[in-house]
């Protein structure tokens, strides 16, 4: 993706994130109500005072959604590039310095890609607590050795290709050839891997509110669901107003963050 | 090359060392104990020496470097313990579940693989056109889809509104079924896991085919081959699979290992008995020997996934074949 | 049907560790009613002692015809995975020890009033000091193998239970003196002390297992074998995938009303009421959720029977760490939470409001005169008075220097108690206490506010949600579990509140046996409990139990446990 060269796609992507984080920096300008403050009566249906009802103790969904954009998209942005630019940085070193330090940084992938997710999330969140800061560290923390996987084999493909070789052979220096031929050929790779990143925090956040790993104090669009599953949403037509929209507005997010990332050119690799 | 095995081997083996005392530690780390479980009811009517007694039986009440040492031994001899909460032994209960979770796991990812081939090479063959521009939105609009939420939807759909399909669980036990009547009722408990599955996680696999397809497609060799008069077919199977197929296989194994312990939610959803609600559950109770049991298993199943696709890089691609050959040249 | 101990810790533990069960996973007692009605009106005034129980209720509908041509094959989803279901393996109070009792049989047995009504034993003749207990067994029941139950076999499983421990059995039995079996049906207890409690948390507890099948079992707990003398016999058990139970038509009390029991393990809330909305179950042993007991209502299909419940819902003050160690900003706290309000909004009102003296109103024991205030006026006041007052204007109070800003630790997987957690601290924001709520997984949180379920190691928190299952209320006499400031007495007494007034009630009610004294120490314990406040009670959470009548209709409400217990499957029978 490069600047002035924007496809459709990429407006789109843009348009639709900048609508997001609009909605979620004007939050309180745009919502209704305080989501923290019970307006109605619990499950109450949609109507003219509550567009998307009311939750299980009368706070306003739309409300609720509004300002979930905040959290949510903070998780995926945050824990993402913590953990696409730790993976970057492993993969980048890992797939160019095959000696030793390649060796240890894939020891240490092997290691992070073998620990137990949920146990690790578990145990991190009882010690720290179980607040929204913690989870982008961990899910960071978590997370960053796909990316670097991923990146060290498009640069072990690069580093075997003909340009590269007569690059070495003409006696350029690694930092050189990573920054001149390595890093161009995996940029946009580290760009689609923030943007698989970002959408599996968010996802991941949603995953972890619903087994009760995440942090139920806050109003993220994990947490909604949350309680929707937790009082039976699903089982009534409660899920139309109250399980659609936080739904809708995850995957709106991370369709806005891969139209972003999308590129028309063949060659730039998505992912 | 049999130094290299070997040395891949020793690095395998740190890493399983690692993870078997990571194992050990992370459980240990969580505050809180097993002893509700030790105890079962009336865990508060016990006196402070029971307590002790209690946490005794299980080696608990020794200090930690003694416990790991005697994990060590076991493990070596393939001993998991016994499980606080189900007294049972560990790998008995693993491998009453690992059926199910190979079964949705397995077939899974094998399905989802499957469609995101086959619908990136769809899309790679009409690379920027409508058809490729749809099949992307859909592949990234599916893959954004919390899959607690896709479950969820389908039980509420499928199984509640209109009852096509059971709720929960993996199979109806009590039906004594055998056969291909066992096979249908066992098929039918695993549609709506294994659809929900499929549909969250196609989507990798299909960004990742086709962008590698249409990497291959552009570079030189291709562009010979169809020179050379090969049908589009031919060079479609003979080359642009082939050298398309390493960032697949990757993701492949990624994901197995991933779907191994990361099946938590769904197996929730759907009440199915695998290995991954196990594990949330040993975790909530503290239930040290089925962890340290199930963590191992995964860990030995995620090793050897990497080790398959390490051994398979060289086969599917000639060039780092040959990048490793130097590599071992040069050490 | 539980007795008392069953659920009791176990609940909690329950409630801890595993969550979602929230509201009452071991559930309450209660009268059947078929409408929900609150439960105080509908309770007793008057004060029936536990000897004299009321009359059994009659059955909630009418008794299926046990001679229908199709043998009934009844589905009732459990939540729980119960291992191999012999009295050392099962795991949880309650549906655990309601499972066991399928199989195994008491020699008393609580009827629907949670009464303990002879069964096995055919009475129980005690001696005038209350040492001596003569019981008479019947000469009809057989295990499952055909063998007679006789005297033989009490003496040996309560001394199996004495020399093995477990968390449940050893307890009641372990100071009794001597256990004599002299013929088949005759059994002589003596205890160290006369026992109000003996009845119900051994007569009616305890299991009975078979001589010649445990002779000489050293290692219960991996001990393979169900084998009781039960209205049912465990035909079939598929770890974390169900039970199979098939009636035993030579039962002693009668022919089970249903021919198979299947009960499929299922332990996420939401699936459970899917598969019983779609019909794949015929009942669980869970307990509606609030939000869906009028879905269930409207739908003719299913049939819902209520009663009010006897597990609690708390928060628990740390007693020891100031300034909530001090009755008045207690009390100043109580008065500020609208309990009514908790119950409607979270409870969509189907629960009771607290009473700040433990019991639910609904027991014979309580004192109707005690009753929760909410006034927040006079919260305010009495902080003021105590000069608590905000002194640097950011809108918190301060007591000692110190801001009034306590952490109120909730469990993370409990969405009711996390709002009413979020509703409390809302509260607390209007009389100047800065509530912060903090979720934690259920075994973090156990370690903070009850480390190794030993009062006796302290505690480290300032506030919490908690709640207690419906034993501790079904017997009264356990109050003193809760208050007692001597740990070998106050097993459950988590805040570490301390009186000498509660101790001195406390150690009375041990020693008394006379069911009148005994209602008026409890009552002047409910007095003190009600003012020095070392837990504002919440709410009691009523039971609703969804079922298909089309399938089977005997369900049977029992005071204490809702209506997955022994009687519910013994149509027409009563103890």
């Amino acid at each position: 993706m490069r600047p002035g060269r924007l496809t459709t796609p990429n407006v789109a992507g843009l348009v639709l994130l900048a609508a997001l984080a609009l909605l979620a920096l004007a939050a309180e300008w745009v919502a209704p109500y305080d989501p923290a403050e019970r307006t109605g009566a619990p499950f109450e249906k949609p109507g003219p005072a509550h567009w998307l009802g009311t939750n299980d103790i009368g706070q306003d969904i739309l409300s609720e959604v509004i300002f979930g954009a905040r959290i949510s998209l903070q998780i995926g942005v945050l824990a993402a590039a913590l953990s696409v630019a730790l993976g970057t940085t492993v993969g980048l070193l890992a797939g160019f310095f095959r000696g030793a330090l390649g060796v240890v940084l894939m020891r240490l992938v092997d290691m992070v890609l073998v620990i137990p997710f949920a146990p690790l999330m578990i145990l991190l969140a009882a010690y720290l607590g179980q607040s929204v800061w913690n989870l982008i560290v961990v899910i960071g923390l978590v997370t960053w050795a796909r990316p670097a996987r991923v990146i060290r084999a498009q640069v072990l493909t690069l580093t075997g290709q003909e340009f590269v070789l007569a690059a070495r052979a003409l006696g350029a220096g690694p930092l050189r050839i990573i920054a001149t031929h390595i890093f161009p050929g995996i940029a946009s790779l580290a760009m689609a891997q923030f943007v698989l990143a970002a959408s599996s925090a968010i996802l991941v956040e949603a995953g972890l509110s619903f087994l009760g790993l995440g942090d139920p104090t806050q109003k993220s669009w994990g947490t909604i669901l949350f309680y929707a599953q937790a009082r039976n949403a699903f089982l009534s037509g409660a899920w139309v107003w109250w399980v659609l929209p936080p739904g809708l507005m995850i995957t709106a997010s991370v369709l806005a963050f891969a139209l972003v990332g999308h590129s028309p050119h063949p060659s730039a690799a998505r992912t | 090359m049999f130094r290299l095995i070997l040395a891949r081997l020793g690095q395998h083996l740190f890493v399983l060392w690692a993870a078997v005392t990571l194992n050990f530690a992370l459980p240990r780390l969580m505050p809180g104990n097993p002893l509700a479980l030790l105890a079962g009811e009336d865990v508060a009517s016990l006196t402070t020496i029971q307590r002790e007694a209690l946490m005794a039986t299980v080696g608990l009440d020794r200090p930690w470097p003694e416990q790991y040492g005697r994990y060590l031994e076991r493990l070596l001899v393939g001993d998991f313990g016994y499980s606080y909460q189900r007294n049972k032994p560990v790998i008995e209960i693993l491998l009453s579940r690992l059926p199910w979770t190979l079964l949705l796991a397995g077939t899974g990812q094998i399905l989802a693989t499957l469609v995101g081939l086959g619908l990136g090479a769809l899309a790679a063959q009409q690379a920027g056109r409508a058809g490729d521009m749809t099949l992307l939105g859909l592949a990234v609009f599916f893959e954004s889809l919390p899959a607690f939420w896709v479950g969820m939807l389908l039980i509420a759909v499928l199984a509640v509104q209109v009852p096509l399909f059971p709720t929960f669980g993996a199979v109806s036990p009590w039906e004594r079924e055998v056969g291909l009547a066992l096979a249908l009722d066992v098929a039918h408990h695993l549609a709506l896991p294994l659809l929900t599955l499929v549909m969250v996680s196609f989507s990798g696999t299909f960004l990742v085919a086709r962008s590698a397809l249409l990497t291959v497609l552009g570079e030189p060799f291709v562009v010979a081959a169809h020179a050379k008069g090969l049908s589009k077919r031919q060079v479609l199977f003979r080359h642009v699979f082939r050298n398309a197929l390493l960032p697949v296989v990757t993701v492949f194994a990624l994901n197995l290992a991933h779907a191994f312990g990361g099946a938590t939610v769904i197996e929730t959803v759907f009440s199915y008995p695998g290995i991954g609600r196990l594990i949330y559950e040993a975790v909530l109770n503290r239930d040290y020997p089925v962890l340290q049991g199930a963590f191992f298993m995964i860990t030995v199943i995620i090793i050897v996934a990497n080790i398959a696709v390490d051994a398979l890089y060289p086969w599917l691609d000639p060039r780092v074949r040959q990048a490793a050959m130097q590599a071992e040249g040069a050490a | 049907m539980s007795t008392q101990p069953l659920c009791i810790s176990r609940k909690q533990v329950l409630n801890l560790l595993l969550t979602s069960a929230l509201l009452a996973a071991c559930s309450a007692p209660g009268q059947p009613t078929e409408p929900a009605e609150p439960a105080a009106t509908q309770a007793p005034a008057t004060a029936a002692v536990a000897t004299e129980a009321p009359p059994p209720l009659a059955t909630a509908t009418s008794v299926p015809p046990t001679a229908t041509a199709e043998p009934i094959s009844l589905r009732v989803a459990t939540i729980t995975d119960e291992t191999t279901l012999q009295p050392y393996t099962y795991v949880s109070g309650y549906p655990g020890w309601n499972m066991l009792s399928l199989v195994y049989d008491t020699l008393f047995i609580l009827d629907t009033n949670s009464q303990p009504k002879p069964w096995v034993a055919t009475g129980d003749q005690v001696s005038a000091d209350g040492l001596v207990h003569t019981l008479t067994l019947r000469d009809d029941v057989r295990w499952h193998d055909g063998q007679p139950l006789t005297s033989a076999d009490v003496k040996f499983a309560y001394e199996f239970y004495q020399a093995n421990n477990h968390g449940r059995w050893t307890l009641p039995v372990r100071d009794i003196v001597s256990i004599e079996a002299p013929d088949d049906t005759t059994v002589i207890i003596t205890l160290p002390a006369p026992d109000p409690s003996f009845p119900t948390r051994l007569l009616a507890d305890v299991p009975i297992i078979p001589r010649h099948v445990w002779e000489g079992v050293t290692d219960p707990k991996t001990f393979e074998n169900a084998l009781g003398s039960g209205p049912f016999l465990l035909a079939e058990y598929e770890p974390e995938q169900f039970y199979r139970f098939t009636a035993n038509p030579d039962y002693f009390a009668g022919k089970p009303g249903v021919a198979e029991l299947l009960m499929p393990i299922i332990k996420d809330p939401t699936t459970v009421f899917a598969a019983l909305k779609s019909g794949e179950i015929h009942a669980t042993t869970r307990e509606l959720a609030p939000e869906l007991v009028a879905e269930f209502k409207a739908d003719p299909t299913r049939r819902v029977l209520s009663g009010p419940g006897y597990a609690t819902t708390l928060l628990q003050f740390n007693n020891e760490r100031a300034p909530w160690d001090q009755a008045e900003v207690r009390q100043a706290v109580a008065l500020a939470i609208d309990t009514r309000m908790l119950v409607d909004t979270v409870l969509l009102g189907l629960g009771t409001p607290g009473n700040p003296g433990w019991l639910h109103p609904a027991q014979p024991f309580h004192d109707p005169a005690i009753a929760a205030t909410y006034d927040v006026e006079r919260a305010k006041t009495l902080l003021d008075e105590l000069g608590y007052t905000d002194t640097d204007g950011d809108g918190v109070r301060e007591a000692a220097g110190q801001p009034m800003a306590p952490v109120l630790l909730v469990q993370a997987n409990n969405p009711g108690r996390i709002r009413a957690a979020e509703l409390i601290a809302a509260a607390m924001q209007e009389i100047g206490i800065a509530v912060t709520v903090s979720a934690e997984e259920g075994t973090s949180l156990t370690a903070k506010v009850w480390p190794d379920f030993d009062v006796a190691k302290g505690r480290d928190f300032d506030w919490t949600m908690f709640g207690w299952s419906a034993p501790v209320q079904i017997d009264p006499l356990r109050m003193a579990t809760l208050v007692d400031s001597d740990v070998r007495y106050g097993t459950v007494n988590i805040g570490g509140y301390r009186s000498a007034e509660a101790d001195a009630l406390t150690a009375q009610l041990r020693v008394t046996t006379d069911p009148e004294a005994q209602i008026e120490l409890v009552r002047k314990l409910e007095a003190t409990i009600a003012r020095d406040l070392p837990f504002v009670m919440l709410w009691y959470a009523d039971l609703n139990y969804a079922f298909d009548p089309a399938v089977y209709d005997g369900w049977v409400f029992q005071m204490g446990q809702g209506v997955f217990n022994k009687l519910s499957f013994l149509p027409g029978v009563t103890p």
